[in-house]
């Protein structure tokens, strides 16, 4: 994640605590189908997003099939591949390489996002030296999104984003259909999230991330990254649907630490759907209760739990390497009645050494939206995220943030939201804020603050 | 003349079917439509069964050049042989999957022949540049054609009657289907082609 130049402090500080109202404040981290998956196809974004990167039923299981097409992925691609190599070769395998395909055009998209900020009040913790009006993130950060398929069974996505710096985002690699009934038994390695929802990290039109995260040590002293169930981290994960409406993913990953350890952070979900589209897309499941004029629109209940386990090593300001171990367990709900839905979703975490004395630390992250497509381009959507953690022995910190918006399409490629940011917090940590918290950040544990932080105009492009 | 224009001279006569019994024959022309279409150029259209229908053993050519078989599909009958020439100015293979044959590696300017005893689809492979695909089709009588790049097919001089006639395509399928012919009198038949 990408932070503002002025407000760099107070974004850290918003980074580390939560990065769900991230997206009003500072650049977001997009992962989704990008310009390049529309010139391979030669189909509109329309196709696979709503209000980027929100996904339609269609493209969500876009996203979940690895990037591909249901049915045969090569069938639907527009640009004539390269072909590496003809698939009559598969029959002389292993005396010749596995044939494979080159993109006709390097798969590769650009975009950029930034945000003109202001504050109603002048005093509230977001408005840094008191500013009103700032234009100091108008364009903040640059993407090079890279997606395709090597094979109509192994396909790719990346991403790097440039602001200050350059980082790597994700990349990772999908082995697709590996045995038994297609879309059963896939296998993803590289970079990236995990899934612990049946629907793509960045499902939300006026937030960064779907699950909202929580940055527990960071609140509490850590120096280094951490952990969260949210990040991309470096993993190797299986992943399947069956039945067209069972989804499930495993998957083991490196985690965030201070220092090289053994990578043993482990998770699981499962995920099940109601009505509407097949989560894979296919058979009779592709057009199962969808709306002929409204792509975007079904019926539908679909229903997520996960459970996640860390182990990190992070540090603390006197360099001191400490050693945690965190467990989350969450789960959620989408309904969706038409054009009308609502997201509901909640998990635990229990960190046994959260803090440099090692205290444990029980922590909740509870987040929904409700949206309504008005018109494809115009989606009107209220966020709410709370957060709240509790130290062994210690003071409370609790957070809520409200989050009303609209996403406009004003052209398929080309997005602005309005995004407000009302938050109410209570309670400090003992040792204090530091680096950590989010924007409201009462003096102490018998304080709260309320604040309307912020209205954010965010655009985003991408070609 | 130049070594295209031997070849093509070459091509038009050796694509004349020595059958007896052709003499007096009908056309049948049509179209083929494939989805997705990027399998269509990979379509033979042909009858199936044609009683009589024995030609003599005759010589196709299946050429090499800019690395590309050409043409893409060579139809034939069991028992006729295959030309092949390369026309590059590189080196090129040809081998085929199907068939058990690897001709080796031949110079610019090198012809290498191989009979097909047997009806089937051969794939033809240059294992020096494995983008390069072609096909010879070999049937057990000599009323098959290749698609253009549109889907359009003409057998030409097939005797009269009733034939059940088929495509084959290296991924899709289509019904057979009934045609019949009548002497010197077109004949229309159109597939759809779907996986």
């Amino acid at each position: 994640m990408r932070i503002a130049r002025t407000s760099r402090n107070a974004c850290r500080r918003l980074a580390l605590w939560t990065a769900a109202t991230a997206i009003t404040l500072v650049a977001s981290k997009p992962a989704f189908a990008i310009p390049a998956f529309a010139r391979k196809y030669g189909t509109s974004c329309q196709t696979c997003h709503v209000i980027f990167p929100k996904l339609t039923p269609f493209g969500e299981a876009f996203r979940r099939n690895g990037y591909r097409f249901p049915g045969v992925d090569s069938d639907f691609i527009k640009q004539p591949p390269v072909v590496l190599g003809q698939e009559a070769y598969k029959q002389i395998f292993p005396e010749a390489v596995w044939p494979g395909i080159l993109p006709s055009s390097v798969p590769i998209a650009i975009g950029f996002n930034g945000q003109a900020l202001f504050h109603p009040d002048t005093n509230a913790a977001a408005a840094e030296n008191g500013t009103a009006f700032d234009l100091s993130t108008l364009i903040e950060e640059g993407h090079i999104w890279a997606g395709g398929t090597f094979t109509d069974d192994i396909s790719f996505f990346g991403e790097l984003t440039f602001s200050d710096t350059v980082e790597l985002e994700s990349a990772v690699v999908f082995f697709d259909d590996l045995v038994g009934p297609k879309h059963a038994v896939n296998l993803r390695v590289g970079k990236t999230n995990a899934w612990l929802s049946s629907f793509g990290p960045h499902s939300t039109y006026v937030g960064d991330v779907a699950i909202a995260t929580l940055g527990v040590t960071g609140l509490y002293g850590a120096t280094s990254d951490t952990w969260n169930v949210v990040d991309n981290f470096r993993r190797i994960d299986a992943w399947g649907i069956l039945g067209g409406r069972f989804e499930y993913d495993v998957g083991i990953d490196a985690g965030a630490n201070a220092d090289v350890r053994d990578s043993e952070n482990v998770y699981a979900h499962v995920g099940y759907k109601l009505g509407g589209m097949s989560l894979d897309g296919e058979g009779e499941g592709a057009s199962a209760g969808l709306n002929a004029v409204k792509p975007w629109a079904e019926t539908a209940l679909t229903l997520d739990a996960f459970a996640y386990r860390s182990r990190s090593h992070f540090a603390v300001a006197d360099g001191t390497i400490v050693d945690d171990k965190a467990y989350a367990i969450g789960g959620g709900v989408r309904g969706q009645l038409e054009s009308l839905e609502l997201d509901v979703g909640i998990y635990t975490e229990h960190h046994d050494h959260a803090l440099a004395d090692g205290t444990s630390v029980n922590a909740i992250s509870q987040y929904n939206e409700l949206s309504y497509i008005v018109f494809p381009w115009l989606v009107p959507a209220i966020r709410v995220e709370l957060s709240h953690l509790s130290p062994d022995g210690g003071s409370s910190v609790y957070d809520l943030r409200i989050v009303p918006g609209v996403a406009i399409l004003i052209r398929p490629n080309l997005k602005l939201t309005v995004t407000g940011l009302i938050e109410h917090a209570k309670g400090a940590p003992a040792a204090g804020w530091g680096t950590a918290g989010g924007f409201a950040a009462p003096a102490d544990s018998d304080t709260s603050v309320s604040e309307v932080e912020q209205i954010a105009a965010t655009m985003w492009f991408a070609f | 003349m130049d070594s295209r224009a031997t070849l093509s001279t070459l091509v038009a006569l050796v694509a004349m079917p020595v059958v007896a019994s052709a003499a007096g024959g009908g056309t049948i022309t049509g179209k083929v439509e494939a989805a997705p279409p990027r399998y269509l150029p990979d379509t033979v259209v042909f009858l199936k069964s044609v009683p009589g229908a024995k030609a003599e053993p005759k010589t196709a050519i299946l050429d090499q050049k800019l690395l590309k078989f050409t043409p893409h599909i060579v139809t034939i009958v069991a028992g006729d042989t295959v030309v092949f020439p390369n026309s590059d100015t590189i080196a090129h293979n040809v081998f085929s999957p199907e068939g058990s044959y690897n001709l080796g590696t031949f110079k610019p300017g090198d012809k290498l022949t191989h009979t097909f005893p047997k009806p089937g689809a051969y794939t033809q492979l240059c294992s020096i540049h494995p983008e390069m695909l072609g096909y010879v089709w070999v049937g057990d009588n000599p009323y098959a054609a290749a698609v253009d790049e549109n889907g359009s097919f003409t057998i030409n001089d097939v005797p009269p009657g009733t034939y059940q006639i088929a495509v084959w395509n290296v991924k899709l399928k289509a019904p057979d289907q009934s045609v019949t012919v009548t002497a010197g009198k077109p004949t229309s038949v159109s597939f759809s082609l779907k996986r």
